[in-house]
Parts: C-alpha cells; sequence; structure tokens
C-alpha cells in the first residue's frame, strides 16, 4: 500500500496529493500538464516533493521529519513513456544494469521471459 | 632532425600531456557542473572560462606571473613551502593547462548537455548512486564530446607560446618548447633551423587535429537505435 | 624627356630636403637608455636637429642594421658586433670611436640579505638572470668570459635564466622573480630595487663602439652626432651616469 500526502511544486501551479492506493495497479489521469509524470516521478524519488510518501509503512518521504530516502533505496522501477533505453548498452547489458555482484543469475532468464526478447 | 630537435620535441610532448592530464578531471567537472546550471552565475562562469581563448596569451602570462610571483598570492604561499614556479618547467605546465583549459571544457559541456537527463535518472532507480550513475551512464553517453576536447586541448597545449615565454622563461633544456625554439632561433638569425622545427610542429599539430576530428566524427554504437 | 628630367630633379630635391631636416634614427645598447637620450637632448638643444632612438640587446640591433633596418648611427655594448656590421660593408673603420667602458657587477633585490665574496659565490644560487649569450648579448658574452676565466661557468650554466638583454636581466632581479643576476653597473644605479653584492674589477676588458652607419642617408646628421658624443661634453655626459671613459 502506498500512501501519499504531498505536496509538489508544477510550472503552472502546486500539486497537492493526498491518497491511499491499495490494489496491485492504480492508473493517474488527467490532462496533459496536470502533473501525472510528476507524481510518478516523486514516488520513484527522481523529483522533489514535501510531505509524506509511505510504501508499506515505510517512509521514503517525511519532510516533517526531514526523512528523505534517495531513488537507489526506495526499489522502485520507473518506466518513462519512451521506454527510454541506455543508448550506450546493448540489449543485454540493459537488462542487466540494475543486477548486482549478489543477484542471482535466474533475475536475468525471468526478466527475459517477461519481456518475451 | 638533431638530437637537440628531438629533445625539444619530447619536452614539448611531456609538458602537453600532463598539462592535459591534469585539466582533464578538472575539465570534466567543469564541464558537468556548467551543463546543469542556469541563470547568471552560469553565464558568469562561462565567460570567466573561456577568457583564455580570447584574451591575448601574453595577457593571460602577466596575469600568472602576477599571481605566481614570490609577491603575489600563490607564489608567496608556494614560497613559504620552498616551492619555486616561476622560471621552471612546472611553469610550462601550468600556463600551457590555463590556455588549454577552455577548450576541454567547452565540448565537455556540450557533451553533458547532450546527455537525456532522464537517463542518469532512471540508473539511481535501478540502484545507482549518484556518483555511480555518472560514471555508468553520464560520462560515457559525454565520453565522445570529451574525447574531442581532449585532443583539441592537447593541441593547443603543443604550441602554446606567449603566457610560457613570460612565467617559464625561454631556457634550453629546461622550458624551451617547440614554439619556444622556434621564436629563440629565429631571433638570432638561425633561420634554416628554426624552419625544421616549424615543420616538426607542423606534423604534430596536423596529428592532434586530425584525431580530435576523426573522433568527433565516429557514429556511437546504438544512436538513435531506440524506439 | 624634359618632364622626366623634372620629375627626377623635383623628386631628388624633396629628398634632399627631408634629409637635411630629418631626424637621425640612433640605434643604442640597451644600457645606454639614460646617457644616450641625455646627449641627446643637448644635441638637440645646440644644434637643433632631432635624434631618435632604438634601444634593445647589442644583438638584435646589429641583426635589425644588417638586415636593412633604416639607423643613422649605431651605438654597441662589444667591439664584435660592430665588427659583423662593419663586415657587412654597412659601417667604415675609420668612423669607429671607442671611448667607452664599463664594469660588470652582481646584483640582487634590495631586501635580500644574499652576499657575494668571490664568483663561486654564484654556485649557491638556484637562479641566475643573464642577457642570453647565445643570442650575442654582449653582457651575456662578458659574463660568459668573466666566470670561464675564474672557472665558474660550467658550474653555474645549467641555472642561467636568459633574458632577452640587459635591462630584462634588471627588470627579474628588480621584481625579486630571480634571486641574482649580472648587469652593468651603470644598470644597476638606474634601479633602486636591486643593490650590488660584487663588482667584477678582474672581468674581460668591455669596450662599447660608436659609428655613423655609411648608407644612411643622413650621414652628416649623423657623424656630427657621433662626433658629439666622442666629445669633451659628450663624455661628461656618460661619465656622470657612471660608465667608464677609456
Amino acid at each position: 500500500m502506498i500512501e501519499l500526502d504531498l505536496s509538489l511544486p508544477l510550472a503552472a501551479f502546486p500539486l497537492q496529493v493526498s491518497a491511499k492506493l491499495d490494489s496491485d495497479s492504480v492508473a493517474v489521469l488527467g490532462p496533459s500538464g496536470s502533473g501525472k509524470t510528476s507524481l510518478l516521478e516523486s514516488i520513484a524519488g527522481l523529483r522533489a516533493a514535501r510531505g509524506r510518501i509511505l510504501l508499506d509503512g515505510n517512509r521514503l518521504l517525511d519532510s516533517a521529519r526531514g526523512v528523505r530516502l534517495p531513488p537507489e533505496r526506495r526499489r522502485i522501477g520507473y518506466v518513462p513513456q519512451d521506454a527510454c533505453l541506455f543508448p550506450h548498452l546493448d540489449v543485454r547489458r540493459n537488462v542487466r544494469f540494475g543486477m548486482r555482484t549478489g543477484s542471482r543469475e535466474g533475475t536475468f532468464d525471468e526478466a527475459v521471459a517477461i519481456l518475451d526478447i | 632532425m638533431t638530437s637537440e630537435d628531438f629533445s625539444i620535441l619530447l619536452l614539448t610532448v611531456e609538458v602537453a600531456t600532463v598539462a592535459t592530464l591534469l585539466i582533464l578531471p578538472i575539465g570534466v567537472a567543469a564541464g558537468w557542473l556548467l551543463s546543469r546550471g542556469g541563470g547568471p552565475l552560469r553565464t558568469f562562469a562561462e565567460t570567466v572560462v573561456s577568457l583564455p581563448l580570447v584574451l591575448p596569451p601574453t595577457a593571460v602570462g602577466i596575469l600568472l606571473l602576477e599571481a605566481l610571483r614570490k609577491r603575489g598570492t600563490i607564489g608567496g604561499f608556494l614560497d613559504s613551502y620552498g616551492i619555486e614556479l616561476l622560471f621552471t618547467r612546472r611553469a610550462v605546465v601550468l600556463a600551457t593547462a590555463v590556455m588549454a583549459f577552455p577548450l576541454l571544457v567547452r565540448p565537455a559541456r556540450a557533451a553533458f548537455e547532450e546527455v537525456d537527463r532522464r537517463l542518469p535518472a532512471i540508473a539511481r532507480s535501478l540502484g545507482c548512486g549518484p556518483f555511480e550513475a555518472f560514471r555508468r551512464v553520464t560520462l560515457p553517453l559525454a565520453g565522445r564530446g570529451i574525447l574531442t576536447g581532449t585532443l583539441l586541448a592537447f593541441s593547443r597545449a603543443l604550441g602554446e607560446f606567449g603566457a610560457t615565454i613570460i612565467v617559464a622563461g625561454n631556457i634550453p633544456g629546461r622550458t624551451q618548447t617547440l614554439a619556444l625554439a622556434i621564436f629563440q632561433r629565429h631571433h638570432i638569425g638561425q633561420d634554416a633551423s628554426a624552419m625544421r622545427l616549424v615543420w616538426v610542429t607542423v606534423v604534430l599539430a596536423f596529428g592532434a587535429v586530425l584525431a580530435s576530428e576523426i573522433v568527433s566524427r565516429k557514429r556511437s554504437r546504438v544512436e538513435g537505435a531506440v524506439g | 624627356m624634359k618632364r622626366l628630367v623634372l620629375a627626377v630633379f623635383f623628386a631628388t630635391a624633396i629628398g634632399a630636403a627631408a634629409s637635411l631636416t630629418g631626424e637621425i634614427l640612433v640605434f643604442g645598447a640597451a644600457s645606454l637608455s639614460e646617457s644616450l637620450q641625455d646627449a641627446g637632448k643637448q644635441f638637440e638643444a645646440n644644434r637643433g636637429g632631432k635624434v631618435a632612438f632604438s634601444f634593445g640587446s647589442s644583438g638584435d640591433l646589429a641583426r635589425q642594421i644588417e638586415a636593412g633596418a633604416p639607423a643613422d648611427v649605431f651605438f654597441s655594448a662589444d667591439t664584435a658586433r660592430m665588427d659583423a656590421v662593419e663586415k657587412a660593408g654597412l659601417v667604415k673603420k675609420a668612423d669607429r670611436r671607442e671611448f667607452l667602458s664599463n664594469a660588470l657587477v652582481v646584483i640582487v633585490p634590495s631586501n635580500s640579505t644574499a652576499k657575494l665574496t668571490s664568483a663561486r659565490d654564484l654556485e649557491s644560487f638556484p637562479k641566475i638572470a643573464l642577457a642570453d649569450p647565445a643570442a650575442k648579448v654582449p653582457v651575456g658574452l662578458y659574463a660568459r668570459q668573466w666566470l670561464t676565466d675564474k672557472g665558474v661557468w660550467s658550474a653555474i650554466e645549467l641555472r642561467i635564466i636568459p633574458t632577452l638583454d640587459v635591462r630584462a636581466a634588471l627588470a627579474a632581479v628588480a621584481a625579486g622573480d630571480i634571486p641574482v643576476g649580472i648587469v652593468y653597473r651603470t644598470d644597476a644605479a638606474v634601479s633602486k630595487d636591486v643593490k650590488v653584492v660584487y663588482t667584477a674589477t678582474d672581468g674581460p676588458p668591455i669596450t662599447y663602439s660608436v659609428a655613423p652607419i655609411a648608407s644612411s642617408k643622413n650621414a652628416a646628421e649623423a657623424a656630427k652626432f657621433v662626433a658629439f658624443l666622442d666629445s669633451a661634453a659628450g663624455r661628461a655626459i656618460f661619465e656622470k651616469r657612471g660608465f667608464i671613459i677609456k
């Protein structure tokens, strides 16, 4: 479950979001410029915001307590609209990019199977 | 080419190499910083960095001399540690580094600007810390521009004269680079001997600039492949 | 035909008139900067003819004259540079005057505590400012001769910071950029930022040489100026500045 209580500064206005997201999939809809991408970036930690983000009880962001986890510690995968692969790496290296020395080899095979490549 | 000519060539290449290696980390860092900032501060910083490109080299030499002499800001500080810079090979390296610096920073900055900002961000979301994201994503993607700038800076370093002769003097065997030796030989009327060195510099400069051109034109592996 | 003769006549007449009222250009060794300018002022006051100067290393000046520079008088800090100009046919042996001499001194910045008791003490300095002997600057050649005679040259040769002329060496020591230098005694007198710590009384003989340039357009004026320099009044000007009269 994701708990949000955010204030996001956007170009035109500050976006306030208060929600508890409980489902497997959530769709965020709105006209362009309304802050959909910015919201996702804030949850992933790629954009500054003020307020609170809790993920399954873990504090990713809590401005009141000075908590702000950097993106690499949030363990949230983020896929932008246009896929955004690393152009300097081949497909194999792109898929393996997030793997660390301790990772299971099986993870790679699973990802390849899911992606059907 | 005489053996004296050859040692002058070696000295020149050595100094240019050291100077280029010296400015490489600083220039890359400066290029990255300039690619990120905005506003009047960035414009000011860009202008200062570009000054050695536009100022007469002798003017840069005088500014360095003022700073490096014993009563100067940097010179006084170094003197208290017994370090002398003026009229040494170190002064040649320093003058050369200053003059070559903008030639590295500007292409580096342009190269960083061309890197899609989202890519290092995605690397962060995949578990990379800020330095790791820079090392694995930003830096390789800016690599070609940085290499072009490095080769350009090296070419410039090979030919530096105005600032060098002021802070390092024209001392055979110690600070006399190809450019300074050409001047000395011409000055005392040894034109044929000066001409030999001129040809050496032509070949050297041609090679360095050619390498930089080739690198800047080479297409990267997956350019435009993402769809 | 008549028009051509008239044209040539007028051109020559105008040329001659220009030379008569023309100023003479004196190429002088850098060490003579103040004394020659003093002499020039006195010469102008007495005779009304204007004098202009170009100062530099005698080696440079000789090369320029050989290359065709429009000098009317050459005042060199050694006879060898004058020999070169004479060999090029630009100066007549009979016109040469060699009445001026100088002394070599070792200088340090005025706030320096360094001392010298002999030429050998130069070995204690990491850098020594000296006008470049390789560029045939006379003071550099004199100093090299002196130090070779003393057996010191090979030890200090690599510490020499060669400068373009004697005043550049003086300036470097005066600014404190180089801890010691060798110049003429008359140069040391010009700057209050240096002091003399040793005088080379046993140095090689120093002989300046002055002559009008034979091919100059102002040959008559040039000869008069050289004669003035060699006169009692002229010599007094140099003596006042610390030069030695032979």
